[in-house]
């Protein structure tokens, strides 16, 4: 949390899951060279820089495919939300990684002439706009691919470098979410990448299928997330009075809570401790994380993302943190759950409805 | 704010993900056939391309 700044606040699990994706990304390319290695002997043995070249880019798109599924996993089924906890690890590791790829490919194809490697990459094919007379097909065929991967590698940097919650507060979260966003425009870059550049020349199906298949996945997975959210958020709001009720007492679970859609108004989350009821914003403060689907730890509503805390009574974190959220009047009337669904200013104290109330408001800021 | 972002969000991927299948379909489409492929063997485009 945001307290101060501070490094990377590592515990056992960060650091085993470093580890994990540590052994995991040297085995991977250590595997994928050794087999390059024996696979092709001869006349037709690829150059060990070449398939290193070939493991760390595909090592690369794989760990970007992976962490760009994990978002719209995780809001189709909330079993998936434990894999949002590390996501920006694995995003870190992927430039770590790309970083490698392009550093040995403009070392190794660019770096022995008499021009400067990095404009060497940009300038040794300016076939940017078709030749005249020249067909779009050939003029495809010869496009200048690597510059693509440098403006991806940039984009990728720009969110490694990025990533700590101190720029997430300093740059506001709004600023934050929308430049990382651009990872979807460098995950199209990277596909254009590779499809112009090394399966130009790969005949095989292999490196096609996998590129392909996963950009399918990783489109609908988005789409389908998105258009599903939407048509919840249509069906499930529910028509706007003073008081709402949102779900009966015996729905909600002891710590546990309730996403709540009202139309035109954001998701609020309903929780009971023990024998109260408290509403507040689903919208976690760090990074919109669905508070509703958290659970009440130490007496804090945590999100189930990143493990953001709020106390339900008033929104606010726990001192020393100072994030807050916005919070809702309750009531209880016989078993209904009943909700304000007007938002009051984040951090307001609101004290929690009595679930052996059955009459009146309780819920006054 | 964030029903904003959501729509937003779903925007980006109707507009992107089109154009990132169609642009994967119409680079593979503009490649030249197997027997029609001079790169040496074992070689990169990349190398092919370099110079």
């Amino acid at each position: 949390m945001t307290h101060a700044y501070r490094a990377v606040q590592w515990n056992k699990h960060k650091r085993t899951y470093d580890a994990l994706i540590a052994v995991g990304v040297v085995l991977f390319i250590a595997l994928f060279v050794v087999v390059g290695l024996l696979q092709h002997e001869g006349d037709h043995a690829a150059h060990p820089v070449t398939l290193i070249l070939r493991a760390t880019s595909t090592c690369a798109i794989t760990l970007l495919t992976i962490v760009l599924a994990i978002g719209p996993l995780a809001r189709l089924s909330p079993r998936f939300n434990p894999l949002l906890y590390n996501r920006r690890h694995l995003g870190v590791s992927t430039f770590l990684v790309a970083l490698v790829h392009g550093g040995l490919a403009t070392f190794w194809y660019h770096g022995f002439g008499v021009v400067d490697p990095v404009t060497s990459v940009f300038t040794t094919n300016a076939n940017y706009l078709p030749a005249e007379g020249q067909r779009w097909q050939s003029w495809l065929h010869g496009f200048p691919y690597q510059p693509l991967g440098v403006f991806a590698l940039i984009i990728l940097f720009l969110m490694a470098a990025t990533s700590h919650d101190f720029w997430l507060k300093n740059l506001s979260p709004r600023v934050w979410k929308n430049l990382h966003t651009l990872v979807y425009l460098a995950y199209g870059l990277i596909v254009m990448h590779v499809t112009l550049g090394f399966l130009q020349d790969d005949v095989s199906v292999v490196y096609a299928g996998l590129l392909g298949g996963s950009a399918a996945v990783i489109v609908v997975l988005h789409v389908v997330a998105g258009v599903r959210e939407n048509i919840k958020e249509g069906q499930d709001g529910i028509a706007n009075t003073e008081w709402v009720a949102v779900a009966k007492i015996d729905d909600l679970e002891d710590a546990h809570g309730k996403v709540v859609c009202l139309k035109n108004h954001e998701r609020i989350a309903v929780f009971r401790h023990g024998d109260k009821v408290s509403a507040v914003s689903n919208v976690c403060a760090h990074q919109n994380g669905p508070l509703g689907e958290g659970r009440i730890i130490d007496g804090c509503i945590t999100c189930p993302w990143h493990g953001y805390q709020y106390r339900p009574e008033d929104g606010q974190s726990p001192p020393p943190y100072t994030e807050t959220i916005p919070t809702y009047r309750v009531r209880v009337e016989g078993r209904d759950i009943l909700v304000n669904p007007e938002a009051l200013p984040p951090g307001t104290a609101v004290e929690p409805a009595l679930i052996h109330e059955t009459v009146g408001e309780a819920g006054d800021a | 704010m964030i029903r904003a972002q959501r729509r937003r969000h779903l925007w980006w991927w109707l507009l992107l993900g089109p154009l990132i299948l169609v642009g994967f379909a119409v680079g593979l489409s503009v490649r030249p056939s197997a027997s029609a492929t001079t790169a040496r063997p074992g070689a990169t485009p990349t190398q092919e391309a370099s110079p």
